[in-house]
């Protein structure tokens, strides 16, 4: 039977764990209220540039072929350079939500070197990085802060240099992986082919109506509409991973306070049963020493 | 006839502006250009600079913006930007802010001084 003194102690160090768990928890849920809120202001953006993108294409499309004029537009089946772009917190005690995107990147991985492609790998947030670090794989390029205080310039300023490799056609496919935010109890993996972009991927727009395109030149404006939707897709798979890992660490801090309470409920038991022990015990020895002066 | 424009302006963070105008200056890749109700459908690059528009009071307001694209069709403007700072309703006290942060929005704008100095003029 564990001493009486033990117990106690245990019983007080999970309960100020239980306070931690219970404060991280909160936190989480009023940063996850502030994350949503970003994503709901990006929401109207996310339409809009879509809706201009797939228009826009369609319309020089139809004077000239897109695909002359910019790769972003060609489906490539058989890519030569995969840059696979992923998303990971900063900070773990979130469940499985870092597991979840490492586990699919490095599947994704095999499955291209298995064509026989090169994959190179950029990381935003620690978590990534440390763990591909730990297996000795190489990681192209590494940013760590972004994914706990995304902005859009610096979202764009993390993919600018994935865009210019495609342009300067170093890479033939880009990939985005990501957690994303399904409801408060479940994040959805999101793989994502940011390059070349497929355009069932982008909304379609039947509206018909002529429509005047300055400057004359129909790359430029390509490049420069593909560009901002690229920039705006990674800003958006930023806020979306942050408000996924909001809620992963919510649900993951709540089991844990859930766990210390039980914990705490059977050390009690068992700190009483101790307790009623040492009663008996020394009643015992009492009674047995007043019976032996009989 | 339509008389009204109805002018939006939205970025990743958020929409800047939203309603019924009369007309929209606009601070196109080519050079400034304005848009009347009754406009060709029209798509173009936007540099950075001032959207300045009259509202249906008459009364004229200013958006500062940086890089983007305007969509112009069916008697709507859809500005796309990356950033934005509206100059309406301010006091003396905010001028400064907003100062800061139009100085903020276009620092990667070329020829950004004369921009400033038409914000500064329209402010004071």
């Amino acid at each position: 039977m564990a001493n009486l003194k033990d117990i106690s102690r245990q019983i007080k160090s999970v309960k100020n764990t239980q306070k931690t768990t219970k404060a991280m928890k909160l936190v989480s849920s009023a940063k996850l209220r502030r994350t949503q809120q970003l994503s709901d202001q990006a929401r109207s953006y996310a339409v809009k540039i879509s809706e201009v993108l797939s228009t826009i294409s369609k319309k020089i499309a139809e004077v000239q072929d897109t695909e002359n004029i910019s790769r972003a537009f060609i489906q490539n089946d058989n890519p030569k350079v995969v840059d696979i772009v992923f998303v990971t917190a900063d900070k773990g005690l979130c469940g499985g939500f870092n597991m979840a995107t490492i586990k699919s990147v490095s599947a994704l991985k095999a499955k291209y070197e298995e064509q026989g492609a090169t994959v190179r790998l950029r990381a935003a947030g620690r978590k990534g990085i440390d763990f591909f670090n730990f297996q000795g794989e190489e990681l192209l390029q590494r940013e760590v802060g972004l994914t706990s205080a995304p902005t859009y310039e610096k979202a764009s300023e993390f993919i600018d240099s994935v865009v210019e490799d495609f342009n300067n056609e170093q890479t033939d496919k880009v990939i985005l992986v990501y957690n994303g935010f399904l409801n408060m109890l479940t994040q959805e993996l999101k793989v994502k082919e940011l390059l070349p972009i497929n355009f069932e991927s982008v909304s379609l727009d039947n509206s018909e109506s002529m429509l005047d395109i300055e400057p004359d030149d129909d790359g430029e404006v390509l490049n420069e509409l593909t560009e901002k939707y690229v920039d705006f897709n990674m800003y958006y798979s930023l806020i979306d991973s942050l408000a996924a890992e909001h809620s992963a660490r919510m649900q993951a801090m709540d089991n844990a306070t859930n766990n210390a309470k039980d914990k705490v409920n059977s050390l009690t038991v068992e700190f009483n049963k101790a307790r009623q022990a040492a009663i008996t015990t020394e009643l015992i020895e009492i009674i047995s020493g007043v019976e032996a002066m009989k | 006839m339509e008389n009204n424009l109805l002018l939006e302006i939205i970025t990743p963070n958020g929409q800047i502006f939203s309603g019924k105008v009369k007309d929209v200056l606009l601070p196109g890749e080519e050079g400034e250009f304005g848009v009347l109700p009754e406009h060709v459908s029209l798509f173009t690059l936007l540099s950075g600079g001032v959207i300045e528009f009259t509202k249906e009071n008459g009364n004229v307001d200013a958006v500062v913006v940086s890089s983007g694209n305007v969509t112009v069709a069916d008697g709507s403007v859809i500005a796309l930007v990356e950033g934005a700072v509206a100059l309406e309703g301010r006091g003396e006290g905010d001028i400064a802010t907003a100062l800061d942060s139009v100085k903020e929005l276009l620092k990667d704008v070329a020829d950004n001084q004369t921009i400033l100095a038409s914000v500064e003029a329209k402010l004071s």
